[in-house]
């Protein structure tokens, strides 16, 4: 397996794509972390983000013969990982509907106190002001900040139009700007 | 205005402006301490969640790859079992065209009325047929 850990993408789908399943391994080394990051940044920490990841994987091996190429793997798979969180958030918004109670209402809040926000490591606290966008603004600073797309590929992953794109960015900085504030130096 | 020239700054950050509008933007920066300072903060922000990586729970790889091997025993036993019953069927309909041809060759006319039963049904008494009078 080492000698082919430095093949390029095309030759690793080629050789699942003739029935060697152990080299989508590869794959998976390759783009967890991308990967990851779309979806733990959209859906948090959690076991339900685990599943999405894994199921982002198995829908990119069960198409694999129509994947053309026409964007780089990374961005198909992103595509695929930014498309199941999405519909992983409608679920839960389905769910809280009909499950709904008063301590789901509260949002995440940024603590105020210095000790509370002692506390807090600088991470978690951008993660909550993250995951206090709401889902259309948040897959676009997750793709365009986090993931490094540029607003053009973040467009095309979205199926969104580029000006909406950075009209989503501008808010989203602002809101994201006002939440941030504590721990801006 | 102000709200303007703040939108300009931001997207600064992500879009290439044209000249006039860079211009308007620096001269602005050089003149206004505020929106420094908005600037400064903007970046900071940007900063912050640039360095945000997240993580799948340990041996994510191993759970992937598992299901995979899963997915690939279920779809190596559908495509043995199509290829065992394809097999069957190319076997059962031989036969029957074997039968049928066999039917043709000794009466010179392939019998459908006997392979089916309908051999003794008129108009008259089809509705008794069908309703297995």
């Amino acid at each position: 397996m080492n000698n082919i850990d430095n093949k390029d993408d095309n030759y690793i789908i080629e050789l699942v794509k003739n029935g060697n399943c152990a080299a989508f391994s590869i794959i998976v080394t390759r783009y967890k972390q991308q990967v990851a990051n779309t979806i733990v940044g959209m859906l948090g920490n959690c076991a339900e983000a685990d599943d999405v990841g894994q199921e982002t994987f198995i829908r990119f091996y069960k198409s694999i013969n129509n994947f053309r190429g026409d964007s780089s793997l990374g961005t198909y798979l992103t595509r695929i990982a930014i498309n199941l969180s999405l519909n992983e958030l409608k679920r839960r918004k389905r769910k809280h509907m009909f499950f709904h109670s008063d301590s789901d209402e509260k949002s995440n809040e940024i603590s105020n106190g210095d000790s509370d926000f002692e506390k807090n490591d600088t991470k978690e606290t951008v993660d909550i002001a993250i995951k206090n966008l709401k889902p259309e603004f948040r897959s676009v600073i997750i793709l365009r900040l986090v993931n490094g797309y540029s607003t053009k590929e973040t467009a095309e992953i979205l199926n969104l139009p580029v000006g909406t794109v950075l009209s989503r960015l501008s808010r989203a900085q602002i809101k994201l700007k006002d939440e941030l504030k504590k721990i801006i130096i | 205005m102000k709200q303007n020239i703040l939108k300009l700054l931001i997207l600064s950050f992500d879009k290439k402006l044209s000249p006039d509008k860079k211009q308007l933007l620096e001269k602005k920066l050089k003149s206004d301490k505020k929106l420094r300072n908005q600037k400064h903060e903007l970046n900071e922000v940007r900063e912050l969640i640039k360095k945000q990586d997240y993580q799948f729970k340990p041996f994510f790889e191993t759970r992937v790859m598992s299901k995979i091997e899963n997915i690939k025993n279920e779809i190596d036993f559908i495509s043995k079992l199509f290829f065992v019953y394809k097999r069957i069927f190319v076997f059962g309909l031989s036969a029957v065209c074997i039968i049928l041809l066999i039917f043709y060759l000794t009466g010179n006319s392939i019998p459908f009325d006997n392979l089916f039963g309908t051999n003794y049904m008129n108009t008259d008494n089809l509705s008794a047929f069908l309703m297995f009078d």
